[in-house]
């Protein structure tokens, strides 16, 4: 019987079919909100943590600056986009992790997305509301 | 008898196998303390820009000081080990001086994280 490595390859024996997987998509774009998030952390914890230590007027006047500007305002649903999307598919790597659903991986993927469309719709409503 | 998976007791792999571990364990609690962080920062607190009194308000009960503190410890290693993982699949050469690169602004930020805590409570 074939072992599951050799019926990968055999499944994606060209680079073309490995770009048109899900999973791909899935894993690139995961690293890519991955990497977008460490450099919102890093910004986040830095601005936040010498407001705080600056004291009140110090922490007031960066926290107005943030959240009234319009700019921010829109990328922060970008963030929160980023945010839900990493995470929901966090939760469908956690799963094959413990060993289930990976059989079934691509509708686990497009159920997450669905879920994670309805979340940030959601939020983008509230904010703009 | 227990058994590990093999991953767990090879030699030579063991750092790497604790640091996916923890990876998963960090992942798996961040839902938990990120979703709390914002569910009180965007949901519970209604007002257009969040204030110095609110926040101290806030950070006046034991358990949101150690939310903040989970939050700052699991989602640095999170991150940092995102990233060190990342460079090592596009073929990082220098994994001894990027690891401790890493260690140090991870260390640093959450010096500086605690350290503002602990300044904002008392």
């Amino acid at each position: 019987m074939p072992s599951r490595e050799m019926v990968a390859s055999q499944r994606y024996k060209t680079n073309s079919q490995v770009w048109n997987a899900v999973g791909m998509w899935a894993w690139m774009l995961h690293r890519a909100t991955g990497i977008g998030l460490v450099l919102y952390l890093i910004l986040h914890a830095t601005l936040i943590s010498t407001s705080l230590i600056s004291g009140a007027q110090s922490f007031n006047a960066t926290l107005t600056m943030l959240m009234t500007n319009p700019v921010l305002h829109y990328m922060e649903l970008l963030l929160v986009g980023a945010v839900i999307y990493h995470g929901l598919n966090g939760v469908r790597l956690l799963l094959f992790d413990i060993g289930i659903g990976f059989s079934k991986q691509k509708e686990i993927f497009w159920a997450a997305m669905v879920l994670g469309a309805i979340m940030w719709i959601s939020v983008v409503v509230v904010k703009l509301s | 008898m227990l058994n590990f998976p093999r991953i767990l007791t090879g030699e030579g792999v063991l750092l790497n196998a604790m640091t996916w571990l923890l990876q998963r364990i960090s992942a798996a609690l961040l839902l938990v303390v990120l979703g709390i962080h914002i569910w009180a920062l965007y949901v519970f607190n209604t007002s257009e820009v969040i204030s110095f009194s609110e926040a101290r308000a806030r950070l006046s009960s034991a358990p949101y000081v150690l939310l903040y503190v989970l939050l700052l410890f699991f989602g640095l290693f999170h991150a940092f080990n995102g990233v060190y993982t990342v460079m090592v699949d596009m073929g990082l050469k220098t994994r001894k001086t990027t690891i401790g690169i890493l260690i140090i602004l991870g260390t640093a930020l959450f010096g500086i994280g605690v350290y503002s805590i602990i300044q904002f409570i008392m």
